[in-house]
């Protein structure tokens, strides 16, 4: 039996490489027969190995091969099919990881397609799932939460298109061509999905150019989804703009507990954001000093107006760290004044160099 | 004499490659290659280093190709970002078949943080018969600069990198200078 599952398995890889050909050489219509073939032999596969210990690693890998190859041909009732029976054996946790996150990718894309949202090239869609999300509603905290930076990402990204330098100090309100207004979009039982339309808030110049903005944010997303922060770097090219970006990506992404999955949608892409926000590192490389790993459990108290590029942490016992803002993260922090906060950074024995910094869910008892 | 890297025989000894679509990886290489003036026959400098056994190796291999891309081929190919990526793959796949006793058996599914599987080229090239025995992950750089450099994209890998009890190898290609540096983890 190994022999025909093997067989099958090695049709269903030969056929979904000449899809991808297909797809390169401009024939959409036979990338998709293609697909849908490989689908079927890989499918054809799975269903052939036995529901054993035994069988693993196989079974979950071929089972989620064959859900890949089903979402890529937006099978998506398949897809979570393939993914649920993969996971109802023994699958390793990597391969458990990875169809988790496929799952949520087929939630997402089908979703787009079932309750038809149709976008403008104005709009974008943030979609949530997870926990802290049920029945079209979400908790305010772990909303605002994403909201936020996300209207950080449309600002200095217009900004940056705009080819302003990176302003730490907020634009004035006529400064920025356009204004973010919302909409709640169609939701189902495990999801929360919300519209952001940008509206142009007079005669600037620059109102015709709110497409741009939209799909450079979500090149930019999809850049640290795939780890490819260098690749961010070398576009945004201003150290201050990089920052920014990565911060902001930082707090929109999952973070694994109350929220699973962030999607982010426009009339012409959809990005899903799989990374989780403990994954992204915020960006110190270029430090060359002795410094040793910190965490550390606070409240964020102050920032120096002298120094505008520390701020300040008290601990449960009173001790008082300061803390370095990178040009950047500005944004990024000051969501988090007054606020219970775990900072992970470097500490040079005087200073904390930030690398990350989550909301403290439970407050630590003094 | 320095040994070739003929880029057509991708389909030879490598089984998760088809036969049809070496056609493609070829093209990509040839784009990649020929953006940075080079021509068939090309030196690549090839650095292995095994973090485990604090071992590096060099060696210089010449990259050969058949024939020339026609002006259509050109412009199917002229997106540079996506044909470094699927040349780096055939490279990097080249090299391992190469430089190690490993070869590519199996493309790894969505959200695995790893490209291919490797198994090897001994034993039965088969995923269902043989557990794979090491991963790999691929880069590719066009031109290498001051963001984006061999060492910075190695990093970056191994942060990714989630850990397994499989060894990895990361192949980073660059096809400015040219040079593709190895690390097995």
């Amino acid at each position: 039996m190994m022999n025909n599952v093997s067989e099958l398995h090695n049709q269903a890889m030969k056929l979904s490489q000449r899809a991808m050909v297909a797809r390169h050489n401009g024939e959409p219509a036979r990338a998709k027969t293609l697909s849908h073939e490989a689908f079927e032999y890989e499918s054809q596969a799975a269903s052939l190995i036995p529901d054993e210990e035994a069988s693993e690693p196989t079974r979950s890998v071929i089972y989620c091969s064959a859900a890949s190859l089903a979402y890529q041909c937006q099978e998506w009732k398949a897809a979570k099919e393939l993914i649920k029976k993969a996971l109802s054996g023994y699958p390793s946790e990597r391969i458990s990881q990875a169809l988790t996150k496929l799952s949520h990718q087929v939630d997402f894309e089908s979703y787009l397609q079932t309750q038809k949202i149709k976008l403008e090239d104005t709009e974008l869609n943030l979609f949530l799932q997870g926990f802290a999300v049920t029945s079209g509603a979400v908790i305010y905290e772990e909303f605002i939460k994403r909201l936020t930076p996300l209207n950080v990402l449309l600002e200095k990204t217009t900004q940056r298109l705009l080819g302003v330098d990176y302003q730490k100090i907020g634009a004035k309100q006529n400064d920025n061509p356009f204004i973010p207004a919302l909409s709640i979009s169609n939701t189902d039982k495990n999801n929360f999905s919300i519209t952001l339309k940008l509206v142009a808030t007079g005669s600037h110049p620059a109102t015709q150019a709110i497409a741009p903005v939209i799909d450079e944010i979500l090149l930019g997303i999809n850049l640290i989804n795939d780890f490819k922060e260098i690749d961010l770097k070398e576009r945004l090219k201003s150290p201050g703009y990089y920052q920014n970006f990565l911060a902001s990506t930082h707090d929109i992404a999952p973070d694994g507990e109350q929220i699973h999955f962030v999607g982010l949608s426009s009339a012409k892409k959809t990005v899903g954001l799989t990374r989780l926000s403990s994954e992204i590192e915020l960006d110190f490389t270029n430090k060359s000093f002795a410094a040793n790993p910190i965490k550390i459990e606070g409240v964020l108290n102050y920032a120096d107006s002298i120094k505008p590029k520390l701020v300040g942490l008290i601990t449960p016992n009173n001790g008082n760290y300061k803390i370095v803002v990178e040009e950047g993260l500005d944004d990024y922090v000051k969501f988090y004044f007054g606020r219970w906060v775990t900072i992970q950074g470097d500490f040079d024995g005087n200073f904390i160099y930030l690398k990350d910094l989550q909301a403290t869910t439970q407050q630590c008892k003094r | 004499m320095v040994p070739k890297l003929e880029i057509e025989s991708l389909a030879d000894g490598i089984p998760v490659i088809d036969e049809e679509v070496v056609g493609f990886y070829k093209l990509n290489c040839m784009a990649c290659f020929q953006s940075q003036g080079h021509a068939s026959g090309v030196e690549l400098k090839v650095t292995y280093e095994n973090v485990g056994q604090t071992l590096q190796m060099n060696k210089t291999f010449e990259v050969c190709w058949s024939g020339e891309m026609t002006s259509q081929q050109q412009k199917n190919y002229a997106d540079l970002q996506r044909a470094t990526d699927h040349a780096a793959c055939a490279i990097a796949l080249l090299i391992i078949r190469e430089m190690t006793e490993l070869t590519a058996i199996e493309q790894a599914c969505i959200g695995t943080t790893v490209d291919y599987y490797l198994l090897p080229k001994t034993k039965s090239q088969n995923l269902m018969v043989n557990p794979a025995e090491a991963r790999l992950e691929i880069s590719g750089i066009l031109c290498q600069n001051d963001y984006n450099t061999v060492a910075k994209r190695i990093k970056e890998k191994l942060k990714r990198l989630k850990p397994d009890k499989l060894p990895t190898f990361i192949v980073i290609v660059e096809f400015s200078t040219p040079w593709v540096k190895i690390v097995k983890t």
